[in-house]
């Protein structure tokens, strides 16, 4: 079976493409949002989901979220005795959803496509390639988060002839893609984006102004105190979508603080992230050279896309209110789901053809004689211009700087400044050179091709002898190699992960663990209750677990009320 | 096969046209399936959309077209064989607010650039309602970029940053030459940076009090002649100072320095500060330094001959004052000779100037020697005068071009040699000398002649 997977920075979904259309399918607690949060209990299992993110409040240093933003990174987290990469975070985020597919279809999933912030570097792709190796599935493909919310708008529209942008701001990522649909054919303009500007900046923006008003440092508030203090603010910050001025009462050890917030003083501290949404905006629409009234759609995706500001920002510089998606939160999941049914020749989706667009620049380092014969090193000449149709092939010649020269040293880069200082390096290749030959006879003939998935390959000619390079980008010290990929799978499979079937149980004790740290007056109750709980799971009678769950759930909910 | 054909289209095929026949050919070229086919299918689209498109806009008999290109200033193109790539920005009428004064939005944002305070002008930025339509953002992102260049305005390199960052032009396909960007940056921080109001900043980036900041850069701004050049040489450790000071200023970038800043002073100084070879304004500042010492003990002498009325000191003044004088000669002299030392004996395969003059350099003096010493009447003395340096210059050539070789002569022919010159050397030194020169030098000659560059 193939999947469509949506690995979302705070939620992740899982579905696939069926006689009904894209279907997801809902985890153990019922619920098609996963949070993407990996917590180790103190007997080392591992925990996933809203159980973990429970636990960010109450075992703070052995949870840990937004794991998507140190993709393609060597980052190591550690919980519990052991300590996890980025992709291993993943993957346990993966596998536990493809428990979920399996059990509601009774089939093996074996591949999948999932998606991935347009504005998602090269190593930050083959990162979530290693995740989906990790997790035992093959990644069919990697579909770019904006065009899978417009594949799975278009389908559902139907609308011929239409040009959209799809705005999609997410928990951690930022990106905008202008598209088209036309005779079936979906096909996207210009994507750009902003890998680190998301939901979670908001919060944080919200968190910093919290502290500062009570003159607080993020070294005065302990792991379990800050972790509940996002919670809660998280809830203001969606508050605030409904309300003009949200209050919050927060406990810290003996203080009792009262915050309040409006709307405007909100919509002021998180103004510099709205306005580092305007440059992307204006580069799609420039790439895609389409002027606003051009538009037929603005499509909202991503949870954070709910905030009244955007659509605010969205009415101010498109002169138009955006037209809304009803599921936010979905669309991408759906527009994966749709990718899957693609790839799995879904014969319903036989007339519709994607095409994508590599959404940064790909280039190399060159020199540069100035005016007064100084050679200026360090200047980027881009090979692949950002938002070229991919797949892409594109050669370029370039030469060596001096008579004699004995070697070209290749930098390949991945940017948009005219400096490569600026830009990321994907690698580097050493071109040897025959030193008798004169500069204007060494050319030396780049290629690079990029495919469908966001992967790279450069080959290197040297003309005059006809001798063939290739630059690996493997190398890159973020990424696994294959034999780590192999012993890093063994080594997640040793893990022990609690069953499915108990882990409504287990979200309902780290949901009362949680309480129990934001409710100073109901602490000894809610032990006594946890306590029962337990005793009760140990006695391995469903009936009564049954019903002393549904008991314990509703206690919890009268406590959550009572606040 | 021309885009038409690969599309199946006729030549006055309409955009509508143009698409419905590159979606049907897509679906038997799909990306996934035929990524080479898909890329040319996709070419031969574009090219057909472009063409449709460009003649669409050329039917209104008014196009204003009054968006050139990127203002790419005065840098030469490099001299390496690529072309940069610079993408030309599309003509497009320019369509800004009626009501807006770009010129003087322009004025205004550099006048507030030069403040140095990024922030408030990033917020006055984003503030400007007009900015939030594209198009008229786009447009007066263009011309301020234009204005830029035209104007090169004193603002540190944060401020132009936050104006580049802003109307999104700091990137590759912004349409700047990387060269002339960096160059704009550079002039217009140090415009700025040597305004008067702005020496703190300046101190601090060049990790200097602001007193003695203030005497080097009072110096530079004089303007450059002869006798202030004289008169640096009073105070002898200017020649290092300063040249230090002007590469901390502005790096090897001394053409970006601000008019204000004397062009005749900076070139004097960078040339008294040279290592190799000698340079006028090294020769200048010695002699400036000769002069002080003169003065000091001319001064000194009439000082001591008024106090003590000895007759001899005007003489030790005079004796001192030549002795230095004469030293500085020497100096001149040795300095001079290391230089043609160096530009004899370089190696085939470095570069050289004059390579022709460096070539006949040694004939010349050998035959000069020659024809004075031997073959015209005249004093014997006059012959050495060029036969001598000829072979001295001949022999540290052959060294210092063959030290890792050594002479490589057969020890017989080699003691011949020795002897008929040691025989020869009491009847006519100078029939040896030029015979050891000619030597050395053909030696030399012979051992380079696969390298040697015969053109200039």
């Amino acid at each position: 079976m193939i999947v469509g997977i949506d690995l979302g920075t705070t939620h992740s979904l899982i579905g696939r493409f069926d006689e009904s259309g894209s279907r997801l399918f809902p985890n153990a607690l019922g619920d098609v949002l996963t949070p993407s949060v990996v917590s180790v209990d103190d007997d080392g299992h591992v925990i996933i989901g809203q159980a973990a993110r429970d636990r960010m409040v109450s075992h703070p240093e052995a949870s840990v979220a937004s794991f998507k933003r140190w993709m393609g990174t060597a980052r190591e987290t550690k919980l519990g005795k052991r300590s996890f990469r980025p992709e291993e975070l993943s993957a346990l985020i993966l596998r536990s959803l493809i428990a979920d597919a399996e059990a509601a279809t009774g089939e093996k999933v074996t591949e999948a496509v999932i998606s991935v912030p347009a504005y998602f570097s090269d190593a930050q792709r083959k990162a979530t390639r290693a995740a989906g190796e990790l997790a035992g599935i093959r990644v069919e493909r990697l579909i770019n988060e904006p065009t899978a919310a417009a594949l799975a708008y278009g389908i559902q529209e139907q609308r011929d002839g239409a040009r959209f942008l799809v705005f999609d701001l997410g928990g951690g990522t930022f990106d905008v893609t202008v598209l088209e649909l036309f005779d079936g054919v979906v096909e996207v303009h210009a994507s750009a984006g902003d890998n680190f500007l998301g939901g979670e900046d908001f919060l944080d923006a919200l968190e910093a102004a919290f502290l500062a008003d009570h003159k607080l440092g993020s070294h005065d508030l302990s792991a379990q105190q800050l972790g509940q203090l996002r919670r809660r603010l998280e809830l203001v910050k969606r508050e605030l979508s409904q309300q003009t001025e949200v209050r919050l009462n927060f406990v810290l050890g003996e203080r009792q603080i009262d915050w309040s917030i409006t709307q405007d003083r909100f919509n002021q501290i998180v103004d510099p992230l709205l306005q580092r949404m305007r440059t992307p905006l204006e580069r799609a629409m420039r790439d895609a050279r389409v002027q606003p009234e051009q538009l037929d759609e603005i499509v909202l995706v991503g949870g954070a896309s709910r905030m009244p500001l955007v659509s605010r920002l969205i009415a101010r510089m498109f002169g138009r209110l955006p037209m809304r998606h009803i599921h936010p939160d979905q669309t991408i999941a759906l527009g994966a789901c749709v990718a899957a049914g693609m790839k799995g020749r879904d014969e319903r989706l036989e007339e519709v053809i994607l095409t994508d667009v590599c959404p940064y620049t790909l280039g190399t380092e060159i020199g540069q004689m100035d005016d007064h014969g100084r050679v200026q090193t360090g200047i980027y000449s881009p090979v692949i211009h950002r938002n070229s149709v991919v797949p892409v092939s594109r050669e370029d010649t370039f030469w060596p700087m001096r008579d004699g020269q004995r070697a070209l040293n290749l930098k390949v880069y991945q940017g948009e400044s005219p400096m490569v200082v600026n830009n990321i390096k994907l690698g580097e290749l050493e071109i040897k050179l025959d030193p008798k030959r004169a500069r204007t006879e060494s050319a030396v003939k780049l290629r690079f091709t990029y495919d469908i998935n966001g992967v790279l390959q450069v080959e290197a000619q040297v003309l005059a002898t006809g001798e063939k390079y290739e630059l690996i980008l493997e190398q890159n010290p973020g990424l696994l190699s294959q034999e780590e990929i192999r012993t890093r799978l063994a080594r997640l499979d040793e893990l022990k992960i609690h069953p499915r079937d108990k882990q409504e149980n287990l979200a309902l004790i780290a949901r009362a663990e949680r309480l129990y740290e934001e409710h100073i007056q109901a602490r000894a109750q809610l032990q006594e209750w946890i306590a029962r709980f337990r005793s009760i799971l140990e006695s391995q009678d469903d009936m009564s677990i049954r019903e002393h769950h549904r008991e314990f759930g509703r206690a919890l909910d009268a406590l959550e009320q009572m606040r | 096969m021309n885009p038409f054909e690969l599309l199946g289209v006729g030549r006055d095929a309409d955009e509508r046209e143009i698409r419905r026949a590159y979606t049907a050919k897509l679906r038997h070229t799909r990306p996934d399936d035929d990524p080479e086919g898909f890329q040319r299918l996709h070419e031969a689209y574009q090219r057909l959309l472009q063409i449709r498109r460009h003649q669409a806009n050329q039917q209104p008999v008014v196009t204003v077209t009054s968006v050139e290109p990127t203002a790419a200033p005065p840098v030469a193109p490099a001299a390496e064989p690529r072309p940069m790539s610079m993408p030309v920005i599309r003509a497009e009428p320019v369509i800004v607010p009626q009501h807006m004064d770009i010129d003087a939005f322009c004025s205004e944002a550099f006048e507030r650039a030069a403040t140095g305070d990024d922030h408030t002008l990033s917020a006055w930025l984003q503030e400007q309602p007009a900015f939030w339509s594209f198009r008229a953002k786009a447009d007066i992102g263009q011309q301020l970029v234009r204005r830029l260049y035209r104007d090169e305005p004193a603002m540190p390199t944060n401020c132009l940053h936050v104006l580049l960052n802003f109307f999104d032009l700091d990137h590759v396909h912004a349409g700047h030459n990387a060269l002339a960007l960096q160059r704009l940056s550079r002039r217009s921080q140090l415009a700025w940076e040597l305004m008067p109001e702005h020496r703190q900043a300046l101190a601090t980036r060049m990790n200097m009090q602001c007193r003695p900041l203030e005497r080097c850069l009072a110096r530079l701004q004089r303007p450059y002649t002869w006798w202030r050049a004289l008169a640096a040489g009073f105070t002898p450790n200017s020649a290092k100072v300063m040249p230090q000071f002007i590469r901390e200023l502005a790096g090897p970038f001394i053409e970006d320095l601000p008019s204000s800043v004397s062009q005749g002073q900076i070139r004097f100084w960078t040339s008294a500060g040279q290592k190799n070879p000698v340079s006028s304004g090294q020769l200048l500042f010695m002699a400036g330094v000769l002069l002080m010492l003169s003065l000091v003990v001319a001064l000194g002498a009439a000082a001591t001959a008024v106090f003590s009325n000895q007759s001899d000191i005007p003489k030790l003044a005079l004796l001192g004052i030549g002795v230095a004088w004469t030293c500085g000669l020497v100096w001149v002299g040795v300095r001079y000779y290391l230089v043609v030392d160096e530009w004899l004996g370089r190696d085939e395969d470095e570069p050289a100037r004059w390579p022709r003059l460096r070539l006949a350099t040694i004939p010349l003096l050998w035959l000069l020697g020659l024809i004075l010493g031997l073959l015209l009447p005249l004093p014997h003395g006059l012959g050495f005068a060029f036969l001598l340096p000829a072979l001295w210059l001949s022999l540290r050539r052959y060294w210092r071009r063959h030290d890792h070789e050594g002479f490589y002569v057969s020890p017989g022919i080699a003691r011949i040699g020795l002897l008929i010159a040691i025989v020869a050397l009491p009847i006519s030194p100078s029939w040896v000398f030029a015979a050891a020169t000619l030597l050395a030098w053909g030696d030399d000659l012979r051992r380079h002649r696969k390298v040697l560059q015969w053109a200039g």
